[in-house]
This record gives C-alpha cells, sequence and structure tokens, in this order.
C-alpha cells in the first residue's frame, strides 16, 4: 500500500490547485452561477493550462497520468466550484467519450440511464451546458446521440453547468458497445461525480474550519465550543473517508470497475452531511447568500440527483456484491 | 498510489489465518462461554510461541528507525493487516497473546538500552509466554488521563508507588506493568512518570480481574499500588532533557497503536458481515425470498463502509511508516472504523433476525466485542478532540 503521488502528479495537481483559485473561486463562482454558465476565455485557460486532455476516456501514452490523480485534479477544481468544474470536465470528457463509441465529433452533454430502451423524454433537469447534443448511455453498451430542444430552467444547484430540461427531438445516431467500454464509461462518470462532491465536501470544510476560528460566540470562538468542535470534525473524518474510498477505486477503475458505485454512494453520503453541516454551523449566515456554504449544499443535493442518482449506483453495488 | 497488501506480509497472514480459524475463534467463544480469560498457562500460549508468533505488533516490535537501507519501514502497515486478520477470528483472543504488547511500547520509546535488556529481552525467550501492561487509567481518570493521581515520589534511591489502575489488559499476568503516576498533582502532564513495576513487588496487587459485555477472552485487571517500592533504575526518562514530557511520549505509542484498532474494529465487522451474508443467502429463499431483497441495500452498505474503514487505518499506518506526523489520520481511523463496524454487526443482527439475539450465532458476540473498540485507546469523542486540535485549534481538553 502507498498513497503517495508521483512528481508528475503532484505537478498535475498543484496545476489544478492554481487554476481553480485564480479561475474558479470567489467572485468568480458567483458569477458563473449568475450567468448560468463560464466564459469562453475560462475555458480557453483551462485547456491552455493543460488540464482538458486528462478528462479523456483513455490513458494517454505519451502522458500516462493515473486514474486516482484525475479524480484528485477534478475535486480540486470542485473544491472551488463544483459546478464551473463539471462544466469544464465534462465537455472534453463527453467528447473523448464519443470518440471511444465511435461516434462523430459534436459538442454534447452526457445522460447516464439504466435501460437506453425504455429512457424517459424529457430529462426534467440535466447540466447540459449549451450543448444541443446528448449522449446517452446505459451500462449494458447501448448508446445514442439524441438531438435535444432545451429549455434552461431555474434550478436548485449547479446553474453554472447549464440546467436545463431536455426533450428528445431525435435520434441521430445509435449503437451498442462491448460492456467492458460500456463498464469503463459508466465507472467514470460515477468516478467524476464521486470527486465533483468530494471537492465540495472539502471546500464546504475547509471554509468552515476558516470561519469556527473567526466566528465568536459567548466570549469565544466558535471552534472552541465543543458541540461545533466535534461536527466541524466529523465533516472532515467523513471528507477523509469518502475520499480515500475515491483514491482506491480510481486506482482499481481497470480491473474493478464496480467499485465505482461504491465512491459514488459513500461521496454522496458525505457530501450531504458535510455541506448541511457547514450551512448549520455558520448558522443564519450560512443561510444567507453572503456565505458559499449554502450554494454547496444545494450544488451537492442536485448534482446527487442526475445519472441516476444513489438508486442506481446501489443497485450496481449489490449486484457485484451478489456476483461475489 | 498502490492498494494492494503487501505480497510480503502474505506468509504471516496465512499463518495467522489458519492459527485464527483452528485456535483464536474456538477458544474465544470457550472464553467467552466461560465469562474470562484462558488460564496463562493453558497450552495454547506455548503453542503460539512455538509457532514463532508474538502478541501486540504480531510478528516484529516497532523499529525506532527506518530499515537500514533508508527505505521506509513498514511495520504498522504490516501491522494494521495482521490485526485485522487477527481479530476477524477473535480480537479477545489477538490481545491476549503473549508478547511485550502496549507495557513493551513505551519501554521501547523511552528506555535505556539496560531497561530494553531487562524488560523486552526475556521476550525472546520463547520457552514461556510472558506479557506486560499498561497502566494509566485510573478509576477518577479514564479518558481525562491528565488527571492521574497515582502517587510517585522518591525516598531514597527508590521510587514508591502509591494508585489505583483500572481496566489493565493482560494485568493480572503480565511480568510487569508500567505503571503512570505524578511526582507533583499540582503540575498537570509536567509531573507525569512512568515507572516499570514487575510482578511481585511488594506492595503490587492484583485487586480484581472485570468481568465484561464482550471481549472475554482479553484479560481485564485492577490493579493496587500501596507504599510499592521499586528501584530507581525502574524509571523510564523520556528522551527529551528536563523530563516532563512523559504523557507526549505515551501520546506516541497512541499513533502507532490506534491504526491497529481501527484495523481490529474492521477485522470484527468483516466477521460480522459474512456471517450476516452467509445467513441471508442459507435462510433468504423460497417464502422468505422477498428479505432478500431488503436486506442486499444493507449488506452492500456494510460492504463499503468497511473497505472504506480499512483505508482509513492504511493511511494512518503508511504515515506512520513513512515518519509522517499520524496522530491526525490516527484519530480519524480510529473515530470512523469503530462505529462503522458496530453498525455493521448491529444490521448483521437484523439479517438474522431473532436467530441474531441467540447466543448460537456468532454475530450476537462480536456485536458484544465490537463496542469496546469505541471506548479503547480514546474513545470517539476524544478522537475528535485530538482531531479538532490539530484541525482547528480546539483548545478545551488537553487529552488524547
Amino acid at each position: 500500500m502507498d498513497f503517495s503521488w508521483t512528481e508528475e502528479e503532484r505537478m498535475v495537481l498543484d496545476t489544478a490547485s492554481a487554476f481553480s483559485v485564480r479561475f474558479l473561486a470567489g467572485e468568480a463562482e458567483r458569477r458563473h452561477e449568475a450567468d448560468g454558465g463560464i466564459s469562453q476565455a475560462v475555458r480557453d485557460t483551462f485547456e491552455a493550462f493543460g488540464l482538458g486532455m486528462l478528462a479523456a476516456t483513455q490513458m494517454d501514452p505519451e502522458m500516462p497520468v493515473s486514474w486516482e490523480a484525475r479524480c484528485g485534479l477534478l475535486r480540486s477544481l470542485s473544491a472551488a466550484d463544483g459546478a464551473a468544474a463539471f462544466s469544464l470536465w465534462m465537455e472534453s470528457w463527453t467528447a473523448s467519450a464519443l470518440g471511444a463509441l465511435g461516434a462523430a465529433d459534436r459538442p454534447v452533454a452526457f445522460r447516464l440511464v439504466r435501460d437506453l430502451e425504455s429512457v424517459c423524454w424529457p430529462a426534467p433537469c440535466l447540466p447540459v451546458g449549451a450543448a444541443e447534443h446528448l449522449l446517452v448511455l446505459d451500462p449494458a453498451g447501448r448508446w445514442g446521440v439524441a438531438r435535444i430542444a432545451h429549455e434552461r430552467i431555474q434550478s436548485l444547484g449547479f446553474s453554472a453547468a447549464g440546467p436545463a430540461r431536455c426533450g428528445l427531438v431525435a435520434w441521430e445516431e445509435e449503437g451498442q458497445t462491448e460492456p467492458a467500454l460500456a463498464q469503463h464509461l459508466v465507472a467514470q462518470a460515477r468516478l467524476w461525480m464521486a470527486a465533483i462532491l468530494l471537492g465540495v465536501s472539502e471546500g464546504a470544510t475547509a471554509y468552515t474550519h476558516r470561519y469556527i476560528q473567526e466566528r465568536v460566540t459567548f466570549g469565544q470562538p466558535l471552534s472552541q465550543h465543543q458541540g461545533a468542535a466535534f461536527l466541524a470534525s466529523d465533516m472532515a473524518i467523513r471528507t477523509e473517508g469518502a475520499g480515500l474510498l475515491l483514491q482506491r477505486s480510481a486506482w482499481a477503475l481497470e480491473s474493478d470497475p464496480a467499485l465505482a458505485a461504491s465512491a459514488y454512494v459513500e461521496a454522496v453520503e458525505s457530501a450531504l452531511f458535510v455541506t448541511n453541516t457547514a450551512v448549520q454551523l455558520l448558522g443564519g449566515h450560512g443561510y444567507m447568500k453572503d456565505h458559499p456554504v449554502e450554494k454547496w449544499m444545494r450544488d451537492a443535493r442536485a448534482f446527487s440527483l442526475i445519472w441516476g442518482g444513489v438508486d442506481e449506483a446501489l443497485e450496481a453495488e449489490v449486484a457485484s456484491g451478489r456476483a461475489e | 498510489m498502490n492498494f494492494e497488501i503487501d505480497p510480503g506480509f502474505e506468509n504471516l497472514r496465512q499463518m495467522i489465518r489458519m492459527l485464527g480459524r483452528e485456535r483464536l475463534r474456538p477458544l474465544g467463544l470457550e472464553a467467552d462461554a466461560q465469562g474470562g480469560a484462558l488460564s496463562p498457562e493453558h497450552p495454547f500460549f506455548q503453542e503460539v510461541l512455538d509457532m514463532g508468533l508474538t502478541g501486540g505488533f504480531l510478528g516484529k516490535t516497532p523499529k525506532e528507525r527506518p530499515d537500514d537501507d533508508g527505505r521506509p519501514r513498514r511495520t504498522i502497515r504490516r501491522a494494521v493487516v495482521m490485526a485485522e486478520e487477527a481479530a476477524y477470528w477473535d480480537r479477545g483472543m489477538a490481545t491476549s497473546l503473549p508478547g511485550p504488547g502496549l507495557g513493551g511500547a513505551p519501554v521501547m520509546l523511552m528506555g535505556t538500552p539496560e531497561q530494553k535488556g531487562r524488560w523486552l529481552a526475556p521476550f525472546k525467550d520463547r520457552t514461556r509466554p510472558r506479557w506486560s501492561a499498561f497502566g494509566m487509567t485510573e478509576p477518577g481518570a479514564g479518558s481525562d488521563v491528565a488527571r492521574i493521581r497515582t502517587r510517585i515520589r522518591e525516598d531514597g534511591d527508590q521510587l514508591v508507588i502509591d494508585g489505583e489502575k483500572v481496566f489493565i489488559s493482560n494485568g493480572a499476568r503480565a511480568s510487569f506493568v508500567v505503571c503512570w503516576g505524578t511526582v507533583d498533582p499540582k503540575a498537570g502532564r509536567e509531573g507525569h512518570r512512568a515507572v516499570v513495576v514487575e510482578a511481585g513487588t511488594p506492595g503490587f496487587e492484583v485487586a480484581k480481574v472485570e468481568k465484561k459485555m464482550g471481549l472475554c477472552a482479553s484479560e481485564t485487571a485492577s490493579l493496587v499500588f500501596s507504599d510499592c517500592r521499586v528501584p530507581k533504575e525502574n524509571l523510564l526518562r523520556p528522551k527529551r532533557a528536563g523530563g516532563g514530557d512523559s504523557f507526549k511520549e505515551a501520546m506516541k505509542t497512541f499513533d502507532m497503536t490506534r491504526p491497529m484498532v481501527a484495523a481490529m474494529a474492521v477485522g470484527i465487522g468483516q466477521a460480522a458481515l459474512d456471517e450476516a451474508t452467509r445467513f441471508a443467502r442459507e435462510n433468504f429463499t423460497g417464502p422468505a425470498a422477498w428479505r432478500l431483497a431488503r436486506v442486499e441495500d444493507r449488506l452492500a452498505r456494510c460492504r463499503r463502509k468497511l473497505e472504506m474503514g480499512r483505508l482509513y487505518a492504511w493511511k494512518a499506518a503508511w504515515q506512520g511508516d513513512h515518519k509522517q506526523p499520524n496522530s491526525l489520520a490516527a484519530s480519524m481511523a480510529k473515530a470512523a472504523t469503530a462505529p462503522i463496524a458496530l453498525e455493521v454487526a448491529s444490521l448483521g443482527m437484523e439479517v438474522l433476525g431473532e436467530a441474531g439475539g441467540g447466543t448460537d450465532h456468532l454475530i450476537e458476540k462480536l456485536f458484544r466485542d465490537v463496542k469496546a473498540l469505541d471506548i479503547v485507546e480514546g474513545t470517539g469523542q476524544i478522537q475528535r478532540i485530538v482531531i479538532a486540535r490539530r484541525m482547528f485549534g480546539y483548545k478545551g481538553n488537553r487529552n488524547g
């Protein structure tokens, strides 16, 4: 067992951290939320930093960056803004997925479903940005590229990722890929979502830990009250555990893709606990939009509903347990 | 990163697995049925020595420095893997294995070469089993260890000890106890000292062997020291000049042992999960098939939580082996895994239903056993105090 990053991995993570501090965090986060998307300039910078190319479905033999490092990268971006991170990451990854499936290149958003044959339309609330097409994939390897009529909606969270109600206009392309590739893609999608939720949890934990040291109540910093201190400790404990499971699942992506479902379910559970606790510990201030924690709580809840949410991941987890 | 168990651990692990299946599990059930630990004269303990196994760190005492070739040591990683395996079969039996164990650790950390030779070297003699004990907890000072009241005073070339110790593992069978006391109750931690008291020293008595909810195979004793005199050479001196850091030295022991306790919790939880899974597959068929669907979600949850628990313990162990500060990871591991394992045992009992409450299934014992792990070596609350102090400067309680 070894929990260390290589030099190259550390470089990638440092780059991601530098990018997110400069272009995603703080005021940028609220601006992206209000705009319902991120600017082309930020997207170009993301590419210029060399980060977009890592959101790929395959390992680049020229530059092999481990799956756990990629998850770490996405987690780092999401610690600043999960919705912006989703938007940047999924744009590149979905393009790569199209290539892997042998579909024509075009700007698409992604939708993971249980069974392509019986998928319901419209998709009531999906983060699709400006895409006019959806790549729809199920775990059995059936896939299709749908032209969609999307109607921008107000949603609980992920506003910067362009939430929309998506109606089906027409299937433009359909196919069936081998189960191994399908499993691989489904597992990646779950890992990415887990990484985003973990990043949000990490951001919320760090913000709360800073806040409770500054905020004075009953004559001393909030951090010195045991009731608050224990909750804040639990935020860190939960984030750490879910993060370890994410690293382990990413490391095993090739050999045991079913483990990604576990990482996802744990990430959801911990993110819901952590972001809610962040709002709680900030009290009334946490409920106001002056602090980002209320947004993180909304993002965590909204993100963990899409792509089949916990139920479908749990179904996959149960199935893999049955096979053991 | 790498999440494989070091292949070099495999032989020892297999050996513990065999020992676990053949001996630890059945003897643990026997001890549970009789409500107390096996006698120190039980032939099992000599068998363990003959196999080349040692309790505590299971196979090897921790080294103070990285291995000579400059590579990081693997001691704690090996210890957590073996601790999980042994606890899977019986945690009480695992902690009753002869060896330097918890009492040996402070001698290792604070002892002079002479002291190590005197108290640790005898463990190399494998012709009879030996134990040691760690005497910190008192009736009025459990988690609040800084309040220990046992007095140590000088009298000529002797140290005189007066006080009581409770919940001391292997306390009645140990060949020596590292007894923590204070030379000045007003001085707080600065006054703390650790003294080695050998069994049979006049004034040192075993007052009681406890009856417990679980972990019956592990002996827990109350000790009394009254006008107990030992030579001054029995004082373990903290390495830092000026003294007074004994407490910190004791806490260093926890950075090594808490990951092991976390791994033990995972081991017990895994045993409960395996039992529940087997029961569900065997019994939830035919008209009872509907229950399988109900419990599968629970079982998947247990599997996931245990895998996560294992990773907490591994990370703390890995950091310790690399000489990185690991108090935070060790406390997180301990705080997280003990409740996870209890939840697994509890959900596992639900799977068995009414049968789960009877004593003819292992799971009922596991449920009782595992509860202790959220209490020993710092309760879950103490772990949170450690975490809060390290992460955001919590000052309220200074222990842990």
